[in-house]
């Protein structure tokens, strides 16, 4: 089903708040390979801010961008995961964020598909608009992934989310494992190899090849990272290296002391460190667009596929199917996709996805990822901003980055990351465990 | 625009000092109680912060008389039944607030007297110091 939009949409106005978190490690927790890891690091602007404070800076930072008044604004859709239990076990926090908003009364609506929410939300936005119900709608999310603030308490006052007895679980908790049959589920390390295994075995890699292709991956996903202040880890593998001793990032990251693997495919560093995260975007009907910004960014098409996590390549299948619909909704060729977004909760869905959209030739693809051809200064740039791999992971709010950093380089605002030929068209591939995958495609609005 | 800077945390450590504050428009000088970042009157994105005066009056009043079981502990501490007014602040803002000092033998003295003056004071809710209104008189 891919039934083009009653009318047009574009985005007005984007905002974000640097991620982090006030405590983690990322190779602490990754070595742990489930939510709720050790923690570690200090992320120094997000200190004694709540869930509420971030929302509202992200949300005003798109009203400003969209020079928009928030009571012009017709609906919130609201996107987050952790909140009963994260935010004081509390239930439908929505009305109250409108307040927070200046949007007091208005229409709001909470929505949760793990770490799909976000993309999901902004879909849901569109067709509202699409259909002619709303004419300007804003997508926002708040997400605690680590910590809490406990009910009763202080809602600045966070502790780690285990001191609330809660610990993050998107396979085992739907049935329980005797059922769902065993599975690892998206971000569970040692369970889950099948991008890596799948690519080896249609393409005949050796072990060093992928382990080189997915090490590359994350380094230029922290070269893009390093230039944006709004990252949650800005130091490139380069210098970390160099600090630890090693003469390149690559040897260090092949360090078993400080990369590990998890499993014969995956260490700790191609999985991505969880924080908190809030962001918002404002979509209106594209014919009134340019009242509130010059550079609106038309949404041609969105595709979404939903598989249980049980199955051999279901992401595969899903990439497929949602990339399959955006494109014959939006009319649009692989070849002409100037930028590539892609969720890489795990280093190997860069490759994966952009194999599959067409960013990137089948079988070829790892070769442009060693090659550096991928960082923001490249030839094939994607995920500019840091990807979830360096920018950070929000689960509810993980998307949000990723269309800040789009609409930006689209308008050609990035400044040292900007790539090097404006993009015109730009295809973001949304992923979340559960599964559900969202491909949409934007176009610069003539 | 909102500078990104902690709000909750300001707002209970001043009500750790007894102090109730509150954020005003710079434009149109609407008062945000609970403070907020936004202005619900008019949209504006630029509010300040403001010491509330404390008082109030409460224009609608019930008895609650709490479960103690009702959130799995007593987070009244012990304290028994009280007021749930609609409490307007001097400032402006209305909107549901603890009174103390309200019981079963007196609620409908309180409610013959609507609307009557109360001051705030904190009252522990939990662990954490919390709003309370109490009569004046």
């Amino acid at each position: 089903m891919s039934n083009k939009y009653l009318r047009s949409v574009s985005i007005i106005g984007v905002g974000d708040i640097r991620q982090g978190t006030s405590n983690l490690d990322p190779v602490a927790q990754a070595k742990s390979y489930a939510f709720g890891a050790e923690q570690g690091s200090h992320t120094p602007e997000l200190e004694d801010l709540s869930m509420f404070e971030m929302f509202a800076y992200s949300a005003q930072e798109a009203m400003k961008d969209a020079n928009i008044n928030p009571q012009q604004i017709d609906q919130l859709v609201y996107s987050n995961v952790a909140n009963i239990s994260s935010a004081g076990m509390t239930l439908g926090c929505h009305p109250t964020l409108l307040d927070w908003a200046g949007m007091h009364g208005k229409a709001s609506m909470h929505i949760e598909t793990a770490c799909a929410s976000s993309f999901v939300s902004f879909q849901s936005a569109v067709n509202d608009i699409a259909s002619g119900r709303y004419d300007i709608v804003m997508v926002a999310s708040t997400e605690f992934s680590q910590q809490a603030f406990l009910p009763w308490g202080r809602a600045d006052k966070l502790v780690p989310i285990k001191e609330n007895g809660l610990n993050w679980s998107v396979a085992p908790a739907v049935y329980g494992p005797a059922y769902q049959k065993f599975n690892g589920g998206v971000t569970s390390m040692p369970g889950t190899f099948e991008h890596p295994k799948s690519y080896m075995d249609d393409y005949g890699l050796s072990f060093n090849q992928i382990d080189e292709t997915l090490n590359s991956i994350v380094i230029s996903t922290r070269h893009n990272a390093s230039l944006n202040p709004k990252a949650f880890l800005q130091t490139t593998y380069e210098q970390i290296a160099k600090e630890a001793g090693f003469s390149s990032a690559q040897e260090y990251l092949m360090s078993e002391k400080h990369n590990p693997h998890l499993n014969p495919y995956f260490r700790a560093l191609h999985n991505c460190p969880h924080c908190n995260g809030a962001g918002a975007v404002i979509l209106c009907a594209s014919d009134i667009a340019k009242q509130f910004n010059k550079k609106p960014i038309e949404v041609l098409s969105t595709g979404i596929s939903c598989l249980t996590q049980y199955n051999y390549r279901s992401q595969q299948r899903m990439n497929r199917e949602a990339f399959a619909q955006a494109y014959e909704m939006a009319g649009v060729r692989p070849e002409e996709i100037d930028l590539l977004m892609c969720t890489d909760m795990m280093a190997s869905e860069q490759l994966e996805s952009a194999e599959s959209c067409g960013y990137l030739p089948k079988g070829e693809g790892w070769k442009y990822f060693i090659d550096g051809r991928t960082r923001c200064d490249g030839d094939k740039p994607i995920n500019t901003h840091g990807g979830d791999l360096s920018a950070g992971h929000a689960y509810g709010s993980a998307g949000m980055p990723f269309y800040a950093e789009l609409v930006r380089q689209m308008r050609g605002q990035c400044g040292s990351r900007q790539v090097k030929n404006l993009p015109r068209t730009t295809m973001l591939r949304g992923f979340g465990g559960g599964h559900t995958t969202v491909a949409s495609i934007f176009r610069t609005l003539d | 625009m909102y500078n990104g800077k902690p709000i909750l945390k300001k707002f209970y450590d001043a009500l750790e000092d007894g102090k109730l504050l509150g954020m005003k428009c710079t434009e149109c000088g609407n008062v945000e109680f609970y403070p907020v970042p936004t202005c619900n009157k008019c949209g504006c994105l630029d509010m300040e912060w403001v010491e509330l005066s404390g008082d109030a009056i409460v224009k609608e009043l019930v008895l609650v008389n709490p479960s103690p079981n009702l959130y799995g502990r007593d987070i009244y501490n012990g304290h028994g039944e009280f007021g749930n007014g609609v409490v307007q602040l001097k400032e402006g803002p209305e909107y549901y607030g603890m009174v103390v000092g309200i019981t079963k033998e007196n609620i409908n003295d309180y409610i013959e007297k609507l609307p009557f003056a109360v001051k705030f004071e904190k009252f522990k809710i939990a662990d954490v110091d919390s709003v309370a209104w109490r009569p004046v008189d």
